[in-house]
């Protein structure tokens, strides 16, 4: 039976398909489609919210794919996943009105490549079979390759491909580990093979549990990403167009950080317990190296991505403490850096369509001939240091209350980091905003236009919702993760399962 | 009471100082040099955490953490190990040159090899 989550998997491929047959002598053509097929199905997967129960996956559809070996079309939706969904929906048609006038070459490639980045990321949070979620896994690599590598700036072609083997290399640890378990549990089925853990049927020793954690959380931890395994991330974001910088730091971040949450904890628990110290260790020295490195990157993007190390490193700070408020705060955090860090690499995108440059040298004085502008990014700017009433706030709060619970070291290092991310942005903002402008910059400064309007305006309504009403979002949020919490509970281990029997 | 007064004196003598006689500030100010100094630049908080805080912080980031550790260090191994694969490919293309003569003269020589050191190690009885 067809569902709405599938119409809204499937719309942005047929979209792609519709975006393909436009003719390449009409670019306009394929920036209006491309905005109303996004908007479409932004809106229509707003009807999944009021969808998804408590209990367990909603908009279930499981249909066999391949016969043999047995690959099904298994996909649903929870509190985890609803969100992440959203996220993407919404921030698509953004990047659609982000790329308006900034992509002037191939346009229609450019969106077309942009509307299956949508359908990769969606099928990656809502596929509930290990094969189909390794599937989508790889689709969203190749329309973010092509973003790069040909929409992107000077050094594209090496920060694509970097980012290209960069993560495949995790990704394909990965398959042998879903191999690995498919051999041993005989379905590729998450659901059935968490189910078979639980009840002991299927049973790891430690030791090739701990491998198959690693060869998951290498492959999460890349993406995430986790320090040391970040230097892609800077290239990337440096060389990417605005959209591709906003599609990759808000969602495709979050793959990392969902996979950890799904397949990691609740596939591995007694690994994944074993390693949260060491894991807890590279989170932490990632939020305050990533907050230091980012206090002296001459270049906006550059410093924006090394806040977002930082920034992640909370989510898996908050994950790894396996505690309800750090965990509900990790998946909380991961919304909130879709939020908040898009709408700074948005703002920065409406800069370099003024100056053309990222170096914030080139900048100074900006708030005289752009006072909205200059309004939209301290808004944008004190969301991501985390002031209260804005949404960072809730999440970092969570994951450090989570964090405090089962090792407050950790939780005073991670404190500094806020205190450097107001460091980093307000020094960023002041050098960018304040000061007297030069003449050419004055020249070239015009305030927001309705259409950038139009793009920040859902980021920032959406900041003050989610940091003064968590109400429309965490109750689903901490539903799904009890269930995670409940289901990564440690087991005995597999030897000692074999011998009770 | 006290502080009413407190605050009207101090209304009076700013009054004093700086719209009827302005040359006394000046004056007080040549006099008590080193103090006055020392007020006027707050006494040097902001310069002492510069240097002990700021600025260690800010230099050290960018050039250890940053120059050093991310670019040099952590990114040094991750292009690292993607040259030694393009090396180690280099040296292996030279094997498959597609040049038939130069497979035919590889298979003689391998053969060679091969028959002497049966013929060396005794034989293949």
């Amino acid at each position: 039976m067809t569902t709405l989550l599938d119409a809204v998997l499937f719309l942005p491929l047929i979209g792609f398909f519709v975006l393909l047959l436009i003719p390449k002598s009409n670019p306009s053509l394929s920036r209006m489609a491309a905005l109303v097929i996004s908007l479409l199905i932004f809106v229509i997967s707003l009807g999944l919210v009021s969808g998804v129960v408590p209990e367990g996956y909603a908009f279930v559809h499981d249909s066999e794919w391949i016969s043999s070996p047995p690959i099904r079309y298994h996909v649903g939706l929870d509190g985890l996943s609803l969100w992440l969904v959203i996220l993407t929906t919404l921030l698509t048609p953004i990047s659609v009105l982000a790329s308006w006038k900034h992509i002037d070459h191939r346009v229609k490639e450019f969106f077309a490549f942009l509307i299956l980045l949508e359908f990769g990321l969606i099928g990656v949070f809502i596929s509930l079979d290990l094969f189909l979620f390794y599937v989508f896994w790889e689709i969203v690599l190749v329309p973010m390759y092509f973003l790069i590598g040909i929409w992107g700036h000077d050094r594209r072609i090496y920060a694509a491909v970097k980012f290209f083997i960069y993560t495949f290399t995790g990704s394909v640890l990965m398959l042998a580990a879903i191999i690995f378990l498919y051999n041993r549990a005989g379905t590729f089925d998450y659901t059935q093979i968490v189910a078979q853990l639980q009840s002991g049927r299927l049973a790891l020793s430690s030791q090739v549990e701990m491998i198959l954690f690693l060869a998951f959380f290498i492959a999460f931890a890349i993406k995430v990403p986790l320090f040391p395994l970040h230097t892609w991330l800077p290239d990337a974001h440096v060389e990417a167009p605005t959209a591709g910088s906003i599609m990759l730091a808000s969602v495709m971040l979050k793959m990392g950080t969902y996979g950890l949450v799904r397949f990691c904890l609740p596939l591995f628990p007694n690994a994944a317990h074993k390693s949260a110290p060491w894991v807890i260790a590279l989170a932490v020295i990632g939020i305050v190296y990533g907050a230091l490195v980012a206090l002296v990157q001459p270049n906006m993007k550059k410093l924006v991505a090394y806040s977002s190390v930082s920034h992640l490193g909370f989510v898996v700070l908050g994950i790894f403490s396996f505690t309800q408020q750090g965990l509900d705060g990790a998946v909380y955090q991961m919304l909130n850096h879709g939020i908040s860090t898009g709408a700074l690499f948005l703002l920065v995108g409406y800069l370099y369509e003024r100056r053309h440059s990222l170096e914030i040298a080139a900048y100074g004085g900006v708030a005289t001939p752009a006072p909205n502008l200059a309004i939209v990014f301290l808004i944008a700017t004190l969301a991501s240091v985390g002031l209260p009433m804005l949404n960072n706030f809730v999440g970092e709060y969570l994951v450090l209350q989570g964090a405090s619970y089962s090792n407050f070291s950790a939780t005073v290092f991670a404190a500094i980091g806020v205190i450097l991310s107001a460091c980093y942005m307000l020094w960023l903002y002041q050098r960018t905003f304040y000061g007297k402008p030069s003449e050419s910059l004055s020249h070239h400064m015009p305030d927001l236009s309705g259409r950038e309007w139009a793009a920040i305006l859902p980021l920032l309504l959406l900041m003050l919702w989610m940091g003064t009403y968590t109400q429309t979002f965490l109750p689903s949020i901490s539903a799904q993760n009890a269930r995670i919490l409940d289901m990564s509970k440690q087991r005995p281990a597999g030897s000692e399962v074999a011998n009770a029997r | 009471m006290v502080s009413v007064a407190a605050g009207l004196i101090g209304i009076a003598l700013a009054a004093w100082f700086y719209l009827i006689a302005p040359a006394i500030p000046e004056g007080l100010a040549r006099t008590f040099s080193t103090p006055y100094r020392w007020i006027y630049n707050k006494y040097f908080v902001d310069e002492f955490y510069d240097s002990l805080v700021v600025n260690p912080m800010v230099d050290g980031s960018r050039s250890l953490l940053w120059r050093v550790v991310d670019a040099r260090g952590i990114d040094g191994i991750v292009n690292g190990a993607g040259r030694t694969a393009r090396s180690v490919g280099g040296v292996l293309k030279r094997m498959q040159s597609g040049s038939i003569r130069s497979y035919a003269a590889w298979v003689v020589l391998g053969s060679i090899v091969v028959i002497v050191a049966i013929t060396m190690a005794g034989g293949g009885r």
